[in-house]
């Protein structure tokens, strides 16, 4: 049984009267301690699938299940499944500090030791101690994704949603946080369901890759198909063509 | 030829806790090519790129020996003689569609608005101008793109958007910064494409702005590379794999490749002797 199982998942939007068919069946398993990439353009509903595991998407077909268990969206869910979102300028509530900001989900599911906890937090993702009662206005965007990173592993979760978390940042910031992810997977035996654009990012933290596009799967690959340029369908095959790392030759 | 020409040029920002050098002079000249600048955020790159159009408000003071664009001294022009060249001679793309449109004006009115206030053009003649732009940037309708407002559009459109309107005058120095890099890969190599054409068979002069050094080797003919508001190594772009500063080489570096070995990407050095004046 693998942790992570999606079967034939769809999810319409209905705006003004139109319905938009973001993912339509798409089916994935994801086994534990595994990490698992997804792939596309924007559009591609690749981010939908992983607001759809939140709640914050509206499944209309297929079904998703961790660990066996038809999904509830309660406090349980909260301490197995935690997400990383894109863009560490907007994830971050503006107005309260970092300490604020770990404690909070603590606070929710009645965890004490809130003070160590935090100081710990801030340990593993490389940040100084004394950054405990800052805001984020004063961290750069590295600095705020290791907040968010931080932030989704107070609960101690099993897997992590990891939606685009380096595009927003510089090569070399983005190079950091990926050690980051790697040593913190290693060390907490994570499982990653992980979203981007960059398929040399998914190439290096990723043992599989589902390729997406208008909303559809296209094509699965392992890590050893992708580095070997084994993909069937063109759609894979262009992705792979214009990633970055390809145009230097 | 030599289209603009800039020597020890300085910015800095006189702050309550001290003076901060954004840019310490640097030097450089362009003709009609495409240089790229590529560093990390806070070395100077977009500074640099907007001081070549006065565009630094205080308490930030731009200094330079000599900022000469076409014949004009850029450091002594009046600010009514710069306005003349902002946009009809020197024009500048920002990095991100969500944050350069005017969100509550439609994407038509923006591109006509130039044409009919600068060029005093008929409405009807400005409407045809601005979708011939968006045509040139390869926007399959023009005619729902012109009716659009700027949050109906995808990052990939709003950028073309950006492109059409900065080269509707026919600038002849375009100043990108980041102009993809909040776009797909896929669409990023599009807009690459359209940009990289429009440039060369109009015989720009193009500053690329970016972090992305493997983009800027494939794009440009020539790179500067700064760190901390200096210029650390200028080189040809296709020599790029063979930089000799070692800044350079961990910028190439921590980028992850297909295939790699999946170990831990080469953090960064940063030397301070490297950000330090000879």
């Amino acid at each position: 049984m693998s942790l992570i199982e999606i079967d034939d998942l769809s999810v319409t939007f209905t705006a003004q009267g139109r319905e938009v068919r973001a993912v339509q069946g798409v089916s994935l398993r994801v086994d534990a301690r595994e990490s698992f990439g997804l792939v596309g353009e924007s559009g591609s509903g690749k981010s939908t699938i992983l607001r759809a595991i939140c709640g914050l998407a509206p499944v209309s077909g297929g079904s998703i299940r961790i660990g066996g268990e038809a999904l509830r969206h309660d406090r349980a869910f909260a301490r197995r499944v935690q997400m990383v979102f894109q863009d560490p300028y907007a994830s971050l509530h503006p107005r309260h500090t970092l300490d604020r900001t770990l404690s909070e989900p603590l606070a929710i599911h009645g965890i004490g030791g809130a003070d160590q906890r935090v100081m710990r937090a801030l340990e593993d993702v490389g940040l100084p101690s004394s950054f405990r009662f800052r805001y984020p206005h004063q961290l750069s965007g590295g600095q705020r994704q290791r907040v968010a990173i931080a932030r989704a592993l107070m609960l101690e979760p099993e897997i992590l949603l990891l939606d685009e978390p380096t595009s927003a940042l510089d090569a070399s910031v983005q190079a950091e946080v990926l050690n980051l992810l790697a040593r913190l997977r290693a060390e907490r035996g994570l499982t990653f369901l992980m979203v981007s654009h960059d398929l040399a990012v998914i190439d290096h933290v990723c043992d599989r890759v589902l390729v997406m596009q208008h909303g559809r799967a296209v094509e699965e690959l392992t890590r050893a198909e992708l580095a070997g340029a084994r993909m069937q369908t063109d759609y894979a095959r262009s992705l792979f063509e214009a990633s970055a790392d390809r145009l230097m030759g | 030829m030599t289209l603009l020409s800039v020597k020890n040029l300085r910015v800095t920002f006189d702050t309550e806790t001290g003076r901060v050098e954004a840019v310490r002079g640097v030097s450089f000249s362009l003709g009609r090519e495409r240089l790229g600048i590529v560093g990390e955020s806070g070395s100077g790159k977009t500074m640099t790129g907007r001081s070549v159009l006065r565009l630094i408000r205080p308490p930030g003071r731009i200094e330079a020996d000599e900022m000469r664009f076409d014949g004009q001294d850029l450091m002594r022009l009046t600010e009514r003689e710069m306005r003349a060249l902002r946009g009809p001679r020197i024009a500048m793309v920002m990095q991100d569609p969500k944050y350069s449109l005017n969100p509550v004006m439609r994407v038509g009115d923006q591109l006509m608005e130039g044409l009919r206030k600068r060029d005093r053009l008929g409405r009807a003649e400005a409407r045809a101008k601005a979708i011939a732009a968006l045509e040139a940037v390869q926007i399959r309708d023009p005619e729902r793109v012109m009716e659009a407002y700027p949050h109906e559009l995808s990052g990939g459109m709003g950028q073309r958007v950006m492109i059409a309107m900065m080269l509707i005058p026919n600038p002849d120095l375009l100043i990108a910064d980041e102009p993809t890099s909040a776009l797909d890969v896929t669409v990023q190599a599009e807009v690459l494409k359209i940009l990289d054409d429009l440039v060369r068979s109009r015989g720009m002069g193009l500053i690329f702005i970016s972090h992305d050094l493997r983009l800027v080797a494939r794009f440009c003919d020539r790179v500067l590379v700064m760190y901390k508001g200096r210029v650390v190594e200028e080189l040809a772009a296709a020599d790029l794999l063979h930089a000799k500063h070692p800044y350079t080489q961990g910028l190439l570096n921590c980028l992850p490749r297909i295939g790699g070995d999946r170990g831990p990407l080469p953090g960064l050095d940063r030397d301070a002797a490297w950000a330090k004046e000879v």
